[in-house]
């Protein structure tokens, strides 16, 4: 019994000392990092499928028109086709992104489970329950039960706990080894993916600000031509040229040569008919919306450049959070602070033992 | 296109070089100058999608294969006891066995008289 003791003691210690703790600090760190950042991913993902379609869209309609205006038939003509278009058929880049994030979803949902334990209780209680059985069967067999069961039930609990909670712990080190390097490559990859969002993006809302700056150009020395070709009045002719200037300010870093004059062609020139005065208003009223498309336009890609920007330090944050966690498993056990769990599980057992051998000894 | 120096340029790098040119002639060229540089901001502004979306497709493969990588990783992780079936199936026999035995037992017993 003495042996049976020192045996039990010593495995005891060595399952507490021995094996690497489960980081749950650490791992709460990286699982909160990783859930804001999917959070944040979600909006983020919604504009990216809009910018790739607007993208394709843009590619497409620049194709040679002959095959852009082809009629499609409403069934491929081969067998060649029809299979090559099943077996060609090209995942989609959004989906692809967002299932990345119910993954590394799931994989730390999986590590959260192993940290909780929940399996160890229910160990326990299969553990206890077939002793309770096997004792149940040898009183009807025998008339009488297993000698010192509440020692040996407590034994087995506390072993059988210690067992599961070692078999977790190293399914927790094996799990995390195993797939937190590809936790951070899907994490490289979607970090990298941020520049082509902004790059496609930027891109179109360049092409769009481009054309809006010809256009407001275009407007203006519009109402230049008109004005100078007809007899306008002064206030009229100042009130225009302070018109035009405010609009074409909104672009003011893109127009040097701010501010356009307008003047009129005087009373040798034609009357200033209503049919020039309404192309006139007509110019204005498109200045007004080119400028305020200008502004959209600038105000879109500086909100999106913030957004992604945060959105790269949210997946940066849990990069160092998962590589924390992975570190944290190598470090040394802290046998201090795991000094009072060893004392009462070796008290414990010596407790039970010495029971049991008082049950044996009785009978 | 090599530069000064004969190195490659990169597509962003003639992205940028061009549009600048395109903005100086926008802001200051006339309508015809115009024309011309809005059919070359389209030309670069295709040239620069088409090398973006290649890298999202590529990007696309990558993570498709990472996703298949870490669903295998998840696969393998034991999170219940590979035991836990065995004690209760074992309970199962056990309680199984007692109760035929307590069944017999009675069978075998005397008839009261």
């Amino acid at each position: 019994m003495r042996n049976l003791a020192f045996f039990l003691t010593a495995t005891a210690f060595a399952f507490v000392s021995g094996c690497a703790q489960i980081p749950v600090t650490q791992l709460s760190s990286y699982t909160q990092a990783f859930s804001q950042a999917q959070s944040a991913s979600e909006q983020i993902l919604l504009d990216y499928d809009q910018t790739l379609k607007e993208a394709r869209a843009f590619l497409r309609a620049r194709q040679a028109p002959a095959a852009a205006d082809a009629p499609a038939a409403p069934y491929p003509l081969t067998w060649a086709e029809a299979s090559n278009n099943a077996s060609t058929r090209v995942p989609d880049d959004i989906e692809v992104r967002r299932l990345a994030f119910k993954v590394v979803a799931d994989y730390n949902a999986v590590l959260v489970q192993l940290a909780e334990g929940k399996s160890v209780q229910e160990v326990k209680v299969g553990a206890t329950g077939l002793l309770a059985s096997a004792d149940k069967f040898l009183i009807v067999a025998k008339g009488a039960g297993i000698p010192g069961l509440s020692s040996i039930t407590s034994i087995v609990a506390t072993l059988s706990e210690l067992f599961e909670k070692a078999r977790l712990r190293e399914e927790f080190v094996q799990a995390a080894q195993k797939g937190a390097p590809v936790v951070q490559r899907i994490l490289d990859a979607l970090i990298a993916d941020i520049g082509s969002h902004y790059d496609a993006r930027a891109a179109l809302l360049n092409r769009e600000r481009v054309r809006t700056v010809a256009a407001m150009r275009s407007a203006a020395e519009s109402v230049q031509k008109i004005a100078a070709q007809n007899n306008v009045a002064a206030a009229e002719l100042d009130r225009l040229e302070k018109t035009v200037n405010e609009k074409l300010a909104a672009a003011r870093d893109e127009i040097p040569v701010l501010p356009v004059k307008i003047g009129g062609g005087g009373p040798a020139a034609a009357i200033y008919s209503p049919v020039a005065q309404a192309q006139v208003r007509d110019e204005e009223n498109t200045l007004d919306r080119l400028s305020k498309t200008y502004a959209d336009n600038v105000g879109a890609m500086k909100s999106l450049g913030g957004a992604l920007d945060q959105y790269r330090k949210l997946l940066q944050t849990t990069q160092a959070s998962l590589k924390a966690m992975v570190k944290s498993l190598s470090e040394p056990v802290d046998l201090a602070a795991n000094a009072d769990e060893i004392l009462s599980i070796v008290f414990a057992l010596r407790r039970d033992l010495g029971e049991l051998h008082a049950a044996r000894a009785s009978r | 296109m090599p530069n000064d120096t004969g190195t490659q340029k990169t597509i962003p790098v003639l992205y940028s070089e061009g549009m600048r040119e395109v903005n100086r002639i926008v802001a200051q060229g006339n309508d015809a100058q115009r024309k011309l540089a809005l059919q070359t901001l389209d030309d670069l502004t295709a040239m620069m999608l088409a090398h973006t979306l290649e890298k999202v497709q590529g990007r696309t493969a990558l993570l498709t294969g990472l996703i298949a990588e870490l669903t295998q990783v998840i696969d393998s992780v034991k999170v219940q006891p590979p035991y836990a079936d065995a004690i209760e199936g074992l309970t199962k026999v056990v309680d199984g066995a007692r109760k035929r035995l307590a069944t017999e037992k009675e069978r075998l017993l005397p008839p009261e008289a």
